[in-house]
């Protein structure tokens, strides 16, 4: 479980280096190949930092929160995503704001989860250091 | 490592705001970049579909972009190790 945590963010993250190396002007094809892949690694890896953390770490409030929001969100894509492809809706601004909102979102859980892995290390800390004293 | 990855955040940020003030815009006519009506990655093109040069938001943006990546790296691996065995 560990692994496959870590092999799907760090695809996402070798993903999006591949995003950086590869301009969509200049190599169309890789440039739309990385941005797939590393789109189809993060949910599974964030889904598992999510749910499968230490009890330490996150209350189940928090993990049942974000996982129902992550796919309310993707239901609502799917669902603009199809309406773009009818023709009901135009691509353009739907699909950039879509984008939007996944780095938005990505972003807002990036800073909740540095944030309770950071409390999470200074609680073991102090706890360590507490028993150390003792 | 925590701090390192929020400093990488603000600095991405930061480098983002930069890229989208040196975005020449899709063609003469949009001049700016427009958040409704622009991907992300447009910030990231040589040279944009107007056919304006793009070369200075571009290099921002793609090292930016590139050196977040690689700083996540490690903190996957440190992150992920507070994953429970599968059961």
């Amino acid at each position: 479980m560990k692994l496959l945590a870590f092999l799907c963010c760090a695809g996402f993250s070798l993903g999006v280096f591949g995003v950086a190396l590869s301009p969509c002007d200049l190599r169309p094809d890789m440039h739309n190949l990385c941005i797939y892949t590393a789109f189809a690694l993060i949910v599974p890896g964030v889904l598992l930092l999510l749910l499968a953390s230490d009890r330490a770490l996150c209350g189940w409030r928090y993990r049942v929160a974000w996982a129902g929001f992550a796919v309310a969100l993707l239901l609502c894509e799917l669902y603009l995503v199809t309406l773009v492809s009818h023709h009901v809706l135009p691509s353009r601004p739907v699909n950039p704001l879509i984008q939007k909102a996944n780095v938005g979102v990505f972003f807002a859980w990036m800073v909740a989860d540095l944030w309770l892995f950071n409390a999470f290390l200074n609680r073991r800390e102090s706890k360590l250091c507490g028993s150390l004293r003792a | 490592m925590v701090r390192i990855v929020v400093a990488m955040m603000v600095a991405f940020t930061a480098a983002l705001g930069i890229a989208v003030a040196c975005y020449p815009g899709q063609d003469a006519a949009a001049g700016r970049y427009r958040f409704c009506y622009d991907f992300i990655s447009a910030l990231g093109v040589t040279r944009t579909p107007g056919g304006l040069d793009n070369h200075r938001a571009s290099l921002v943006f793609n090292a930016a972009l590139g050196l977040a990546m690689l700083t996540l790296i490690p903190y996957w691996y440190l992150r992920s190790q507070h994953v429970r065995r599968a059961s």
